[in-house]
């Protein structure tokens, strides 16, 4: 136990002080920490409960979408900002931005949790393959239908508000950077809570036998959507991070971005060791490196 | 076991991020300029991010040989670091991330497409980088108040609105019926807006109005429709790959319509590609090679055109030239600023008022080039089926009359 007190202040220390020690990388960094939520969260349901799925992108490009909406809708109207040929210029003052953002970052984490639950309930009857290849077209048809969305820029995209002018060029990266750092350390401990209760073995109880599961009184159904619900919360804080690390959002190529985000999250899960909370994250920090 | 690992990955991660942590300052090394540009050299932009590279790579040739830029009596010489930014935004802004902070680039050049540049704009905006593009075209780029974007080009809208008025005139001034499909990016839905003011404007009606997937393989749906509501124009935008594919289908299916309006047919080298079925296209064109403009570097654009075959093979579509241009923009501010000083660039930039072969270079407010008019080209194939773009509008350059209507594939 001692030992792993020093473990975690050292990685604490060390996550706080990177962004000074290696000033240069903080985008990489950021990115590092949000591969690393998705890998741990995309672990929930993927390798605790063995249900697979690709759909977690989903709920990624909708936390994204929808923190840069509130943050703009909140000052101003969200159609004439992402208007494809609009003539005005809005500029957020530094407190808007800021209240602006974490509004925007509770509703994408609120919000995809409560889509999870309900598609949840309509497709988490299908197992086994059929459940992956179900959920595979969920990020696939998102994007095709964000694409022709005009109030969210269609296929224009979706600028987010640019970082108001607070006289330090770092300020930026920094912002992003623990943003995402505090959100990791929050999925970490919730995930790592989580794993220490009843409902982990439930999920376990699940991979391993769901019938046998069930005739033993377990309501797999209820289990399988809040462990899904779970991921989809920790996604959306994810991806509305990263939407304003990025700046600019694209329906396919950034927000429900299958072919990388979306296959990322489960080929560190998988190679990290799926079942396993530290897995994952080793293998984010191999692939983000490369 | 568990402990074991949590110190295999703290020491990996670290000793990763040592190896490379090691930050160069290029900028201005000795006798060199050294700019940034992130490029699509894989993705499905990849065949225009080679014609970017290509522009871009010759205007460094000639302005090194002919002598390189003169900044404080001081001769120095172009110099540009490459990378791919697999046509993904994500990846893009990264780069430019990388670009800046790492390799320290104070200057940079656009990549390809509008989508990437906006993705791009708030990076080079953040840091102070002066950054001349020369492939967003986007309305949008324009009025976000970015003050250290330049675009040598006109801006997306203007591309094809050209076309629906000459189908209006050559209607007797009454409004034509148009049918229309885009690609979901960020430059072709621009077009599309151009579009709607064009028939707002003439009176004319929209009467198939498809947004196409990116990655446009296929657009059977929309020509089907074409066939059996016969519309007097078609319009269809979506970077190289939407030029390839509306030529292949239209001539699959045969579909009849008296004109068609398209982007790309340069870059797509339809000509070539699809040789007489691509004949009697209409194509929007920042630039064409018979246009006479001039300047010291290029002298002309045949001249251009001629040199840049002799190098790569191929005539040079619009997204060379122009890409070609942002270097003599460049060249041009870094003289007349006589510093490397970001600020003052950016303010030479801004007072740019040149001509190149490629046109004339004047940004507005917001750092859209306004002094130079789009042309249009048709496809016209003579009968041993050699096939050659020519100018037929604005009527000023144009080297060929227009051909209208198209004439019916049972008659060709």
């Amino acid at each position: 136990m001692n030992k792993n007190i020093i473990l975690y202040g050292t990685i604490l220390i060390f996550g706080i002080a990177a962004p000074f020690i290696f000033p240069a990388f903080k985008v990489q960094l950021s990115i590092l920490c949000i591969l690393i939520i998705l890998a741990i969260t995309w672990n929930v349901q993927g390798g605790e409960m063995g249900y697979n799925t690709f759909g977690n992108i989903l709920f990624y490009g909708l936390g994204m979408y929808l923190c840069a909406s509130v943050q703009v809708g909140m000052f101003f109207p969200l159609g004439e900002w992402t208007e494809g040929g609009g003539e005005k210029t809005f500029v957020h003052t530094p407190a808007q931005f800021f209240q602006g953002f974490a509004v925007g970052l509770a509703v994408a984490a609120v919000v995809p949790a409560i889509i999870a639950g309900l598609i949840g309930y309509s497709i988490l009857g299908l197992r086994g393959h059929y459940f992956a290849i179900c959920t595979l077209g969920l990020g696939v048809a998102a994007g095709e239908i964000s694409g022709g969305i005009e109030i969210i820029g269609a296929g224009q995209g979706f600028t987010t508000p640019p970082f108001p002018n607070v006289d330090r060029l770092e300020a930026r990266g920094e912002f992003f950077y623990f943003c995402s750092f505090i959100v990791l350390v929050f999925t970490f401990l919730a995930v790592k809570a989580i794993y220490s209760t009843r409902f982990k073995l439930v999920l376990n109880a699940i991979r391993d036998n769901e019938d046998k599961a069930e005739a033993m009184g377990i309501q797999t159904m209820k289990y399988k959507i809040i462990g899904w619900m779970i991921s989809a919360f920790f996604c959306g804080l994810a991806g509305g991070i990263m939407g304003g690390l990025v700046g600019y959002i694209d329906s396919t190529d950034v927000a429900f971005d299958g072919r990388e985000m979306g296959v990322f999250m489960v080929l560190m899960a998988i190679l990290g060791g799926k079942g396993t909370l530290w897995g994952p994250s080793n293998w984010c920090n191999f692939i983000s490196y490369i | 076991m568990k402990i074991k690992n949590i110190i295999i990955t703290f020491v990996s991660a670290i000793a990763i991020l040592f190896s490379t942590s090691v930050v160069s300052f290029a900028k201005v090394v000795g006798d060199k300029i050294i700019l940034g540009a992130a490029i699509s050299l894989t993705g499905k932009y990849s065949s225009n991010g080679v014609h970017t590279q290509n522009g871009y790579n010759m205007a460094v040739d000639r302005i090194n040989e002919m002598g390189g830029v003169k900044v404080g009596g001081k001769t120095y010489k172009f110099d540009i670091i490459y990378y791919d930014d697999e046509s993904n935004p994500k990846r893009a802004a990264q780069l430019a991330e990388r670009l800046i902070s790492q390799d320290g680039v104070e200057f940079m050049l656009g990549p390809y497409s509008s989508g990437l540049t906006k993705a791009i704009a708030p990076v080079t905006e953040k840091y102070g980088v002066p950054m001349v593009e020369a492939n967003g075209a986007s309305r949008s780029l324009f009025t976000k108040g970015y003050k250290y974007l330049f675009a040598v080009l006109a801006p997306a809208n203007l591309y094809l609105d050209v076309a629906i008025e000459t189908a209006v005139a050559l209607n007797g001034g009454k409004g034509v019926r148009i049918a229309q499909a885009f690609e979901q990016d960020a430059f072709s839905q621009d077009v599309r807006l151009g579009i709607l003011d064009a028939a707002e404007r003439t009176g004319s009606k929209i009467i198939i109005d498809d947004k196409l997937p990116k990655e446009l393989n296929d657009m059977a749906a929309t020509l089907a429709k074409v066939k059996a509501v016969k519309p007097d124009v078609l319009v269809v935008s979506g970077h190289t790959k939407g030029a390839l594919t509306a030529i292949r289908q239209i001539a699959e299916m045969k579909v009849d319509v008296p004109m068609l309006a398209m982007t790309h047919c340069d870059a797509a080298k339809l000509s070539k590609q699809h040789g007489k079925n691509s004949q009697y296209a209409l194509c929007a064109s920042q630039w064409h090679k018979t246009l006479t403009y001039k300047d010291d570097f290029f002298k002309d654009g045949m001249t251009y055109a001629a040199d840049f075959e002799k190098l790569f093979g191929y005539d040079p579509p619009y997204q060379s030239a122009e890409s070609s241009a942002a270097l003599l923009v460049f060249k041009d501010a870094f003289e007349r600023a006589n510093t490397f000083d970001q600020k003052k660039v950016r303010d030479a930039l801004a007072a740019t008022n040149m001509q190149t072969f490629y046109g004339n270079i004047k940004f507005a407010e917001g750092g859209q080039n306004v002094d130079k008019p789009m042309v249009l080209f048709q496809v016209m194939c003579d009968d041993a089926g050699k096939c050659e773009n020519k100018v037929v509008a604005p009527l000023k350059w144009a080297s060929a009359e227009l051909i209208h209507p198209i004439p019916k594939w049972s008659e060709r």
